[in-house]
């Protein structure tokens, strides 16, 4: 099982580095920096920025003239939507490091390469913790409340429980269910094209 | 995880690599006619349905053989809309130069908003044919939840088509 989490670890950190590989170093210690600040905004004000999507939301049911006092994220479990914000703030952090100014004039950056392998950690560190919460062993930057669960430490027997795939299939389900993803899906749809449409090449 | 779910994965690299091929202006014109064709699948869904059930109803009164007619017509319009999106030079993006990051990113968009919402149809249809049967493995119930019509409302998509539009007028 661990050797399982790990592949998937070491897949993401591959994919990581290779994309840091390919761009001026700057452009993976941007995505470093813009990943460490959401996380330590969500650290400080997650539970504030739960408030307050709950709070508009209850607004505009009640404007819309539903009664019934439902919540958009669940306060006591809001991994799900931390996630989702994470990745978001992932792909703010790819498209600005697509900029023509973070263009590599050479062929290869492997100090980008490197700071790609920290940031290829970092997603993956943070999935895991959310999507398999029985696993989270591994160290992060950053500990989120809400987000990071408790860390057994390494070398532990495997807990009992639902099998890996298992386990994917629910945390991808709860990240489905969350009534904040279809919104958060769309406006990644739309920074990806906004980002895309104007940082692509000149305009004709 | 089963033959469906592997078609659409393979599907979806396939537009991985064609937006790669084709570049990101050109890919964006395919995704705005793939966000209009769900846009009109979703309004005849939702606020139109009555409509279309008694047009429907004009041919057949059992509400099984309406369901998987009306998918199946979801199905067509959204391979249609691709092949004359695909085939034509209908709405191109005015840039040049080019970004293989976003070529990649805005095909596998189109990828999943076209293999994906045939997924979907299909699914809702019961895939009709007998090709496909339940049950389904845990992967399939859990990405039908992530495709495109499961994820974007009709609201979602006129705010998307009007954002697209804005984007091609503006230089």
């Amino acid at each position: 099982m661990y050797l399982f989490i790990l592949l998937i670890v070491a897949t993401i950190m591959t994919i990581f580095a290779l994309l840091g590989l390919v761009r001026v170093t700057r452009a993976s210690v941007l995505l470093l920096g813009i990943m460490l600040g959401w996380l330590i905004f969500l650290k400080v004000f997650g539970a504030q920025l739960v408030k307050f999507i709950n709070a508009g939301w209850g607004f505009i049911r009640s404007s819309a003239g539903v009664s019934s006092p439902q919540q958009l994220i669940d306060p006591s479990d809001p991994a799900a939507f931390y996630l989702l914000t994470f990745y978001f703030a992932i792909l703010v952090g790819l498209g600005l490091g697509s900029l023509k100014s973070f263009r590599l004039q050479g062929r290869f950056s492997f100090s980008g390469m490197f700071l790609g392998l920290i940031n290829g950690y970092i997603v993956a560190a943070y999935t895991v913790d959310v999507i398999f919460p029985a696993y989270a062993f591994l160290p992060v930057p950053i500990q989120v409340p809400g987000m990071t669960p408790q860390i057994p430490p390494p070398g532990m027997p495997t807990p009992a429980g639902p099998d890996v795939w298992t386990q994917l299939m629910q945390g991808l389900t709860n990240l489905a269910s969350n009534p904040a993803a279809p919104a958060i899906i769309a406006l990644s749809i739309l920074v990806f094209i906004l980002l895309a449409s104007r940082l692509s090449g000149k305009k004709g | 995880m089963g033959p469906v779910e592997l078609v659409f994965l393979a599907v979806w690299m396939v537009f991985g690599v064609i937006g790669l091929v084709r570049g990101v202006w050109k890919e964006l014109g395919v995704t705005v006619m793939l966000f209009i064709g769900l846009l009109f699948l979703q309004l005849v869904a939702g606020p139109l349905s009555k409509y279309w059930v008694a047009f429907l109803g004009v041919f057949t009164s059992d509400p099984n053989t309406q369901k998987v007619i009306s998918n199946m017509i979801a199905v067509a319009v959204m391979l249609i809309v691709a092949f004359i999106s695909y085939q034509g030079e209908v709405l191109t993006y005015p840039g040049k130069g080019d970004n293989w990051f976003f070529s990649l990113g805005i095909g596998l968009l189109n990828g999943w908003l076209l293999a994906g919402s045939i997924w979907y149809y299909f699914d809702k249809a019961g895939w009709p044919g007998g090709l496909v049967n339940p049950p389904f493995s845990q992967y399939y119930t859990t990405m039908v939840k992530l495709l495109p019509p499961a994820v974007l409302s009709w609201q979602t998509l006129v705010l998307l088509v009007v954002f697209m539009m804005i984007l091609r007028v503006l230089k």
